[in-house]
């Protein structure tokens, strides 16, 4: 991967406490990280370490106490609530452990939402999801409900929506945190394959070790706090270069 | 199905894809959610239908039986008179105006309302104005000259045995002349089946034939416009007055206004019913799809968007609801014509319900309520479920979490609404208006304070309950979950207490004109032409009856008091008023069974010539009180009488005036009777001498002999008929209790289904979980059924002593109703049972470790 | 509205079944030979037939030019033959109706008024002598004062006040005043005129009084059945030429719309009337107007060829002159004022023009 990728996903100093006072609670601390397009980056950490709250914080669907976040070169704070949702449908992709497919709709509109709800899912968009999809291994698939399919199946669907609108970063939270180890790595295969043809950025947080050692960086949190970080390792290489 | 296809490219795509795999996925739910929006529009319509049907039939008859005309000129002082006529048509050549004579007679013996008309100026009854269609050539014209031709209607041609040539002799008051048939008349419908007894004759030969020549009953006159009107009051001379009569559809409205109440009472209840069940349903789905919602949230549905969805989907299924509504709302109101129309003609007569027919309006309607109901049902939880940030909708936590404190607030409200209702009762005493706002108020209020009086009753079972964990655990629940909880006891509340309310006043109503009934009427046999009591055909006791009932007094011992009802009409405010006129012996009906409100005049003896008593109803709607003065019409010219008392009256909802024979025959000119009251001496045996009297006088002069006891059941079979509308309302109000129940229950239970969840991997069995929200249903039920106790038993006693005394002018004597209650405990019982099976099987699927993993 | 309907109901029973004899099976007297007239007694009512009618039209103008035609008709139908007197303990008994109607032209506002009146037969509603001319219809009359007829009509803000002084003789539409109205016998009225009578008087028009004179005629014609049933209606014309005749003319239309039967009389002004049977006569209707209330179409000019006469060209002077009640069972007929033209267009005459039957048959009602 070469230095002169652009840099998709920027944060610094990261903080979030819930709660005020003497409940409150410390969640994240001065996290800090920087990924290239296309790259991947592994979040490891034990379970309350903070990885949840990070992806949300990423993902535009909280906003950290302290910090900022830029996605190719936004500042999500400056976002209104609006923009953000707009953001998230247009430029993020999410793939979550438990799915969180649309149980009423079939393969292809579950895939489809983020298009439909911009009331832009036309003849090309439906090509080239039904492509996607095909891609994913659901060629056959595309009029079956969610609980007609298998685990890996449903997370391929989940895939096909993150992916749908061309996102710059996709989020994975436990990607396969739901499925057995063969149908895990398949799932992980897809994705790395459309990552480095489609050039998203990628951050996935899992437990899994094997997941890990696919990623390009690595990020480990405990109690909320970086106790490893290799993307500014290599940025800050890059600086003194 | 995934296909080709443009259209659903955007969001109403979606929303239909929503709506489509919902339907699929779960049936069932669904189907709950079309029925109750089903439910309510088919009442809606299906009521509207059935009134309207009625009402417009029973207009009809009205104004083929009574005329159109609602003007009619009547003499001050003495009858009037050819020349009165002749003066004013000759002064106001361009007005129409009408002579008529309209009085009974005998003919053949039987009793007819005899009619003369003038043709030429005539104009009132419709179905008379094509008389010339329906005779012969030459009996229409002999008709019109010739003394002593008739014209009768074709039912009294038939009772009579007569037809179109046959001589009958009709009884006057110069004795018997002989005259003609010349023809029978079929009176359009459905005047035809109500008008029986009419005989029409021009007006020469009424005169003639009654042996009344240059004296007229009444000038009937027709205004075009205002101007008309004017001109004829300033061309009246100082002996005519102009009357105006009430029309007959503003007659209609006061004799049926109980019954509107209660219907549209009914309507707003299915109404009511269909928000409540789509709220409920609504409720259960949005927590059931809390899943779909957070996936939205996250890949960037605005919460507009989601809004706009869910309630598009709500829109649609009201639509469809709205069109099975409809369907059903035709088939109800085919059940329910008969129905009403059945009550009315109970009451009132002759009544064929017009065609019945779903105008634009009543689709417009049930559409509207069916739509609106789903839309309003749905919007609370769903603005509510679109509005939770992403974060939370990802960790699947999508209840009202400000429940308490709107709880309060709420309570607040309601207890202010409370206060408005009392002080409005305190301030106001006559106006109907305020009298509604009353019962509307105190019934919000009971309705927005349920929330909270269901945390205060859920609160002191949590006291009881320390140590029994069912009930201690139901009880906390319900206190947590108010938001879900208070709003399924609130809508229970406002169906039982509806019911309640209803049952009472009803239960109440009943009692009062029974206990009326026992007291007025003390006499122990009641004797009657038979005629007039089989088959409702006013008829006069003959002269050879009473001297019979007389003679048999006589050896037998006892007292006999003779009445006389008829129509009769008093001045109010330039107008007339029907009211029904009583006559009888004043001063022995005084010493017994007469239930003065108001103390009697004293002094002064009683002036039989000159004092009547007015009914309660009566005295209200006109104003009078004891020593004040009524003016009624007469044969002889107005008559002022002084109001001796006032009498409680429910027979004649229009009013009654009761006086004593000597004043009726005195400026009535009129001496029959048409019942009498017999009692027997103290210590005979009733049933041995009903049967006697039965069997003899009885059988010799057709008359029907009744007593004590076949009065007070005929009364009260006519009684429950009328209120049978409201068993329909008792069903209603026990299925808004039992679908509330099992909603709110299961929308607790999918709320709580880690708890659920927890409770199974710790080892708690289905049984268990079958307790607590037995206990649950059970704690729910029973602080409705306890708040619509209260509520329902507050809205009966407005209704009786505030909206009853307002619109019809008597007063009724409220009871507790123990009964009503029993059934409102019996409905919310039965609701609890049924309403754990849903939630109980909701559960049981749930695995645990999916429940859980939601943590 | 109704008043209408039963007079048609009562005409319809009534005249429909006077068919034949000298008394008709009803036993209404039928006007089946030439009469002896004796005036005034004759101007007043005729018991014993089934329906007589006094009927005024007229051409009249203000001072400052405005020219008005005007209506007044009285009907007084007999419900049941008249056969002496009969016992009436009640005021009300009577065998008679009356009804009346009344109209206006204003041919230079384009505006028609028309009004109606109607009543049973009451010594002090509805009345006519039978020994002049005195017929009253509750606010509305016509009586003879000495040479003159003095009547009275209105309603609302239009009225009619006028006097008509005789200048001729009364004319006999026929020999005897016996008018045919086709073959059979007693299928004919009796019939005079009274033409040329010197009106002036008053007018109120929309409550303006206007002051009018002119020129009047006037029917009075008394039968038991006139019509025959194929009979659909009639065109009749009464004609003052500035020379000093005097034309009434008439046709019977039938149900195919071919003529029935004709005739006319002309009266110099020497006094000798000549009477003219159907061949020596010719109607020849111009182009209609349709009535918006009734859709008939009524001519509105004719040419009628009488033997020994110029061709005369009638028009009516406006269109819109119809009386109706507005009702559909109601009879609704054309009663105009007219211009007389000669061939060259030259205006030689004043009349009245009435045509019947134009929205239905009338045969059952006369």
């Amino acid at each position: 991967m070469s230095d002169s990728d652009p840099t998709t996903l920027r944060a610094a100093g990261l903080s979030k406490t819930y709660g005020r006072g003497s409940g409150a609670v410390e969640a994240l601390r001065d996290v800090s990280l920087t990924l290239g397009a296309g790259r991947s980056l592994v979040l490891l950490g034990r379970s309350g370490s903070g990885k949840s709250t990070l992806l949300n914080l990423l993902g535009a669907m909280d906003t950290p106490s302290s910090g900022a976040i830029e996605v190719e070169g936004r500042d999500l704070a400056g976002l209104s609530p609006g923009e953000q949702t707009l953001f998230r449908r247009r430029r993020l992709g999410f793939v979550f452990q438990s799915f969180h497919l649309i149980p009423s709709l079939d393969v292809l509109h579950n895939a489809a939402v983020p298009w439909m709800l911009d009331g832009a899912f036309d003849a090309g968009a439906r090509e080239s999801l039904a492509g996607l999809l095909g891609r994913l291994g659901l060629a056959g698939k595309l009029d079956r409900y969610p609980d007609e399919l298998s685990g890996g199946q449903r997370q391929r669907v989940a895939i096909a929506r993150a992916l749908a609108r061309s996102p710059a970063l996709v989020l994975a939270d436990e990607p396969t945190g739901n499925l057995d180890k063969r149908t895990g790595e398949q799932i992980l295969d897809v994705l790395d394959e459309l990552r480095r043809e489609r050039r998203f950025a990628m951050v996935l947080a899992t437990h899994d070790d094997a997941a890990a050692a696919r990623c390009d960086e690595r990020l480990v949190l405990e109690d909320g706090a970086a106790i490893e970080n290799s993307t500014l390792v290599r940025a800050a290489g890059a600086a003194v270069a | 199905m995934s296909g080709s296809g443009g259209s659903g490219s955007g969001l109403f795509g979606l929303a239909r894809r929503l709506v489509l795999g919902d339907a699929r996925r779960h049936p069932a739910a669904m189907l709950l959610t079309v029925f109750g929006i089903a439910l309510g529009s088919a009442v809606v319509v299906g009521i509207d239908a059935a009134v309207a049907a009625c009402l417009s039939g029973f207009e009809r008859a009205v104004t083929d039986l009574a005329g159109e005309s609602q003007h009619r000129v009547v003499a001050r002082g003495g009858g009037l008179s050819d020349d009165d006529f002749i003066g004013l048509r000759l002064a106001e050549p361009e007005l129409s105006l009408t002579p008529i004579i309209d009085r009974r007679a005998l003919v053949d013996g039987v009793r007819v309302r005899f009619v003369g008309v003038d043709i030429f100026t005539y104009r009132s009854l419709e179905s008379i104005e094509n008389l010339g269609d329906q005779i012969e050539d030459g009996a229409y014209e002999r008709w019109q000259t010739e003394p002593g031709t008739l014209l009768v209607v074709e039912p009294l041609a038939a009772s009579l045995g007569v037809g179109a040539g046959d001589a009958v002799t009709v009884t006057g008051s110069l004795g018997d002349r002989e005259a003609e048939i010349v023809a029978t008349i079929g009176l359009a419908p459905p005047a035809n089946a109500s008008v029986t007894d009419l005989v029409v004759a021009d007006i020469a030969t009424a005169q003639e034939l009654l042996g009344i020549p240059g004296t007229l009953d009444r000038i009937e006159a027709r205004f075009e416009s205002d101007a008309e009107r004017a001109a004829l009051v300033a061309a009246l001379p100082e002996t005519l007055e102009l009357a105006t009569t009430e029309s007959a559809a503003a007659r209609l409205e006061e004799l049926i206004a109980a019954y509107r109440m209660n219907l549209l009472a009914l309507s707003m209840m299915a109404a009511f019913v269909a928000v409540f069940i789509v709220y409920n349903a609504s409720l259960v789905g949005v927590q059931r799809r809390r899943d779909s919602i957070a996936a939205l949230r996250a890949v960037g549905a605005s919460p507009g968007q989601i809004a706009r969805v869910y309630l598009a989907e709500a829109a649609a299924v009201g639509l469809v609801g709205g069109a099975i509504g409809l369907l059903c709302g035709r088939v109800l109101a085919e059940l329910m014509v008969g129905f009403i129309a059945g009550t009315i003609n109970d009451l009132y007569g002759g009544v064929t319900p017009t065609s019945l027919a779903l105008g634009w309006l009543a689709i417009g309607k049930g559409m509207s309520v069916a739509v609106g109901s789903a839309l309003l049902g749905a919007a609370i939880p769903i603005l509510a479920a679109s509005r939770v940030p992403p974060v939370h909708a990802m960790s699947g936590t999508i209840t009202a979490h400000r429940s308490r404190r709107w709880v309060s607030a709420l309570g607040v409200a309601g207890v202010a609404s409370l206060a408005v209702s009392l002080v409005v009762w305190l301030l106001t005493e006559r106006s109907i208006l305020a009298g509604y706002a009353i019962a509307a108020t105190a019934w919000l209020g009971f309705a927005l304070a349920t929330p909270a009086l269901v945390g205060l009753v859920a609160r002191a079972a949590g006291v009881l309950g320390r140590g029994r964990l069912p009930l201690l655990l139901a009880a906390s629940d319900l206190r947590r979950a108010l938001g879900i909880g208070g709003i399924a006891a609130s809508a229970m509340m406002l169906a039982m207490g509806m019911n309640i309310a209803i049952a009472s006043t009803v239960g109440s109503f009943r009692g009062t004109v029974l206990d009326w009934l026992d007291s007025r009427y003390q006499a122990d046999l009641y004797v009657a032409p038979e005629v007039a009591i089989d088959h409702g055909i006013p008829a006069a006791l003959t002269a050879g009856a009473r001297s019979a009932i007389e003679s048999e007094l006589a050896s037998s011992g006892g007292d006999v008091l003779y009445y006389r009802n008829t129509q009769g009409e008093v001045f109010d405010a330039g107008s007339t008023r029907p009211v029904v006129l009583t006559v009888t012996d004043l001063e022995a009906s005084e010493s017994g069974g007469l239930i003065p409100l108001a103390a009697p005049l004293v002094g002064g003896g009683l002036e039989p010539g000159g004092q009547v008593y007015v009914s309660q109803p009566l005295a209200r709607k006109i104003g009078v009180a004891p020593g004040d003065l009524v003016r009624m019409p007469s044969p002889t010219g107005v008559v002022e009488a002084r109001v001796r008392g006032v009498f409680h009256d429910f027979v004649a909802d229009r009013g009654a005036v009761l006086m004593d024979f000597a004043l009726y025959r005195d400026r009535w000119a009129d001496d029959r009777v048409d019942a009498a009251h017999v009692t027997f001496e103290a210590g005979t045996d009733l049933a041995a001498a009903r049967a006697s009297w039965a069997a003899g006088i009885g059988t010799e002069h057709e008359l029907a002999i009744q007593d004590h006891a076949e009065l007070r059941s005929e009364t009260r079979r006519i009684f429950d008929r009328t209120f049978r509308i409201t068993d329909v309302l008792l069903w209603l109000s026990g299925l808004v209790a039992i679908a509330g129940l099992a909603g709110a229950l299961l929308a607790l239970a999918v709320s709580r289904r880690q708890e659920f969840a927890v409770l199974s991997a710790v080892g708690a069995g289905a049984g268990d979980l079958a307790w607590r929200l037995a206990a649950e249903a059970v704690l729910l039920g029973a602080a409705a059924v306890l708040i619509s106790i209260v509520a329902g038993t507050t809205l009966a006693e407005i209704l009786a002593k505030v909206i009853q005394v307002r619109s019809f002018g008597w007063t009724i004597n409220t009871s507790p109703q123990p009964l009503a209650w029993a059934a409102a405990a019996g409905f919310a019982l039965v609701g609890s049972a049924l309403a754990i099976v849903m939630p109980l099987r909701v559960l049981s699927r749930t695995r645990p470790a999916e429940a859980l993993r939601h943590e | 509205m109704s008043r209408w309907v039963c007079f048609v109901l009562i005409l319809a029973v009534s005249l429909a079944r006077a068919q034949s004899g000298l008394t008709n099976e009803d036993g209404y007297l039928l006007a089946d030979e030439p009469r002896a007239w004796d005036f005034p007694r004759d101007f007043g009512r005729h018991d014993g037939f089934s329906i007589e009618w006094w009927y005024l039209t007229g051409n009249v103008a203000a001072e400052d030019g405005r020219e008005f035609g005007f209506q007044i008709t009285f009907f007084r139908s007999e419900l049941t033959p008249r056969v002496g007197e009969r016992p009436d303990a009640s005021g009300w008994r009577t065998d008679e109706l009356y009804f009346a109607h009344a109209a206006i032209s204003d041919l230079g506002g384009e505006t028609f008024w028309h009004d109606e009146r109607s009543s049973r037969g009451h010594p002090r509603l509805a009345s006519a002598s039978d020994e002049t001319m005195d017929v009253r219809l509750l606010d509305w009359s016509l009586r003879l004062e000495g040479d003159t007829l003095v009547m009275r009509a209105g309603g609302g803000d239009h009225a009619i006040d006028l006097r008509a002084r005789m200048t001729r003789e009364p004319m006999l539409q026929g020999p005897g005043g016996l008018n045919s109205k086709g073959g059979d016998v007693g299928q004919a009225s009796y019939y005079y005129s009274l033409t040329r009578l010197e009106t002036s008087g008053t007018l109120t028009i929309g409550g303006e009084a206007v002051r009018v004179r002119g020129s009047a005629w006037m029917d009075q014609e008394f039968s038991s059945n006139q019509l025959a049933d194929n009979q659909r209606g009639w065109d009749w014309f009464c004609i003052q030429l500035a020379d000093g005749r005097d034309v009434m003319a008439y046709q019977l239309r039938t149900d195919d719309g071919s003529e029935a039967y004709r005739f006319a009389s002309v009266r110099d002004p020497g006094g000798t009337v000549r009477y003219l049977s159907p061949e020596q006569i010719a109607f020849r209707p111009g182009s209609a107007w349709r009535s918006p209330d009734t859709g008939a179409a009524y001519p509105q000019s004719w040419t009628i060829e009488i033997e020994g006469l110029p061709g005369l060209n009638v028009r009516s002077r406006m269109v819109g002159q119809e009386l109706t009640g507005g009702s559909a069972s109601d009879i609704a007929y054309f009663e105009g004022a007219t211009e007389i033209l000669d061939p060259e267009g030259r205006r030689i005459g004043v009349g009245y023009v009435e045509m019947t039957g134009y929205d239905r048959s009338i045969a059952d009602e006369f």
